[in-house]
């Protein structure tokens, strides 16, 4: 046998060893909640809506009564959590930008 | 089962598709009602989905559909732009066609309206002034969706919000009931029509629901929808919106649409701010025992012919 | 009716369906062939489709239109809509390039009204690709996930040539931004993103083995492994890549997530 086989035959073992890990670690985790081999995981998540409009028109051959709608959302600024985050940079209250 | 007939001389597509009793009384399948429908299974006649919205290649919507497909299957298109003056999207037929093949409905319907142009689609039921060409042009397009599918297919009554005015068009506007009543003996297709979408048109334009009714060949009508409605403060128009009781003005044109035409599969179409589906099942109950009286007057009438 | 006739009749009607869609574009245009004292009822139509565009957006990016506020949102949407028509009838696909819209959106902020961007959600931008990304993998063809133990028993100079073929719903994200944190906050209410170091780059695998989305934080070696494999790459191949890239990291823990979210088809 050369070394080069050697080394081949070293790795496989290696790989094949590795790949079990993976497979016994893969398998417990399904059964972990959260934090298993540096993985974060979200069961239960549904779709906001694994509703039709989601998925397609749900009002497509329905009408809604007439409303003006404003463009522009350069001209607004964007409201809501963001006025409540901490960032390195800092934050400020978004609502006092004029 | 009632099948609509075609006229004699149009296509006639035979009996090799199935259709909906006429008894039955269905309801827009909504995702939030999926698991209440599969632990309840309530006695429905069909249940019937927007064609586009089970147009994704796979995942939980066409999982639904299997899960509940002992219910006949209604499908609905809203995309389809069959008033366009283009081509029909092959694209988008070929798309429904996958659909059909995938989910095998009992009923396939569509609208007299466009949607979409040059390549854009614009997510709703566009109006479309009713003339010869447009006959043509509409004929045309459901020819070829029916060739394309290997069935009928029943064309839906718009909802109307104005009127047009046929010297600024330059061109002869056909009455609607004229257009739709050509547009089956040309095509072969059916009817599916929407009392709702009457009576709110009537409200919009000034036409009288009951001579529209009136005038629609019984024998070419596969289906009905009844839906509620809201109403628009500025403009004093009602707004087909899906979303509301059907109110009593239109459950007292169903009855009398249904004594004149016979019993009709009947679905009741809730698409915003949907209820509980209770709600929807109390709707059906109505809707059911109206085709239940129609029915039974149907029979007094029969038999007192019978025994003369 | 002659022939002619016919002909210029029937190429009036293109024209006028096409003189409608500039109507809906334009809030003062009249639309010919409408009754006088109708014109003002064109505005249903231009409601319905505007109205209809931005509600199947607000429906798509739910906690997107709940970080920006639902007024920002629908000024977004609205601009997002004039600008990008949807191209087909399904209206799953719709609103694909919101994140793109955004981020124009908050940069032309900053430049116009001279706010510092630090004061403003660019890690919306980031939540928009990712509630993108998943709507897409709810909808993506089903396929049946490789299973592990599938794997179990190989003989090495096997585990060597193995290559492994993505699941039609997996996609990897890479993000600037803490984006799963930020999101799992916001399926409540009162949402804060107190004490959260957002500026937390994110590599997010999404899959769908089944009918549920499911979304993995991958660390940067997982993800370098998840694409050296995703691109044919055989696991001696991506294995050696990846100890060049990082000698410190075990293959095996790496594997792990990969093999449980699904991110691989079953052999065929």
């Amino acid at each position: 046998m050369s070394t080069k086989t050697n080394k081949s035959a070293k790795t496989a073992f290696a790989l094949a060893s590795a790949l079990g890990t993976a497979v016994a670690l893969s398998t417990a985790v399904v059964s972990l909640p959260a934090h298993a081999a540096g993985m974060e995981k979200c069961y239960g998540v549904s779709l906001a809506g694994e509703n039709d409009c989601a998925a397609g028109p749900g009002t497509s051959c329905a009408g809604t009564s007439t409303v003006d709608y404003q463009g522009n959302a350069w001209k607004l600024v964007p409201e809501g959590t963001c006025t409540s985050i901490e960032t390195p940079n800092g934050t400020g209250s978004l609502e006092e930008i004029k | 089962m009632h099948q609509p007939s075609p006229s004699s001389g149009s296509p006639d597509f035979g009996t090799a598709y199935p259709s909906l009793d006429e008894m039955a009384v269905g309801i827009s399948l909504k995702a939030q009602h999926v698991r209440e429908l599969m632990s309840s299974r309530p006695a429905l006649g069909f249940l019937e989905i927007h064609a586009e919205n089970y147009m994704g290649a796979g995942g939980a919507p066409h999982a639904r559909l299997d899960a509940l497909q002992e219910y006949p299957l209604s499908i609905h298109g809203v995309g389809l732009s069959l008033a366009s003056e283009r081509p029909l999207d092959a694209t988008h037929l070929a798309r429904l066609k996958t659909l059909c093949e995938r989910h095998p409905p009992t009923s396939v319907s569509e609208h007299l309206a466009w949607a979409g142009h040059s390549g854009h689609f614009y997510n709703d039921l566009l109006p479309v002034p009713l003339t010869d060409a447009m006959l043509a042009r509409v004929s045309d397009n459901l020819m070829q969706l029916q060739d394309t599918l290997g069935r009928q297919v029943l064309i839906e009554n718009p909802a109307h919000y104005l009127r047009f005015d046929a010297r600024e068009l330059g061109a002869e506007l056909i009455p609607e009931t004229h257009f739709l009543t050509r547009l089956v003996e040309r095509s072969g297709c059916g009817l599916l029509i929407d009392v709702n979408n009457v009576f709110v048109s009537a409200h919009n334009i000034g036409i009288d629901p009951a001579a529209w009714l009136e005038s629609i060949p019984g024998h070419a009508v596969g289906e009905i929808h009844l839906a509620g409605h809201g109403e628009d403060s500025r403009e004093g128009l009602l707004i087909d919106n899906h979303g509301a009781p059907v109110c009593d003005e239109v459950w007292a044109l169903y009855a009398d649409f249904i004594n004149r035409i016979g019993p009709r599969p009947t679905l009741i179409e809730w698409d915003t701010q949907v209820p509980a589906l209770e709600v929807l099942l109390g709707q059906t109950t109505r809707a059911q025992a109206l085709l239940h009286s129609t029915r039974a007057q149907q029979l007094t009438r029969s038999g007192m012919e019978g025994g003369q | 009716m002659t022939s002619l006739e016919r002909h210029a009749s029937a190429e009036r009607q293109p024209d006028w369906q096409r003189a409608f869609i500039e109507a809906l574009t334009q809030p003062d245009a009249a639309l010919p062939g409408i009754e006088a004292g109708h014109q003002q009822r064109f505005d249903v139509y231009r409601n319905n489709v505007w109205a209809s565009l931005i509600s199947a957006l607000e429906e798509a990016y739910p906690v997107t239109r709940q970080v920006v506020g639902e007024r920002f949102f629908a000024a977004l949407a609205h601009d997002h809509s004039r600008q990008h028509l949807p191209r087909s009838p399904l209206m799953m696909e719709y609103g694909a390039g919101l994140a793109e819209t955004l981020h124009t959106t908050l940069t032309t902020l900053v430049e116009a009204r001279q706010v510092s961007a630090a004061q403003l959600p660019f890690y919306a931008v980031d939540l928009a690709r990712f509630e993108a990304a998943r709507l897409v993998a709810y909808h993506a063809a089903d396929a049946e996930a490789l299973v592990p133990t599938q794997l179990a028993g190989l003989p090495p100079e096997a585990v060597m040539e193995l290559r492994f073929s993505a699941h039609p719903a997996a996609c990897l994200l890479h993000l600037e931004h803490a984006v799963l944190e930020i999101w799992q906050r916001h399926q409540h209410a009162d949402a804060t993103l107190e004490g959260l170091d957002i500026a937390r780059p994110e590599r997010i695998l999404i899959t769908r083995p089944a009918l549920e989305v499911q979304v993995t934080v991958l660390c940067e070696a997982a993800a370098l492994l998840l694409e050296l494999l995703l691109a044919g790459q055989t696991l001696a191949g991506a294995a050696a890549r990846l100890a060049d890239a990082h000698p410190e990291q075990e293959l095996g823990p790496l594997l792990a997530p990969l093999l449980a979210s699904g991110a691989f088809r079953a052999p065929t």
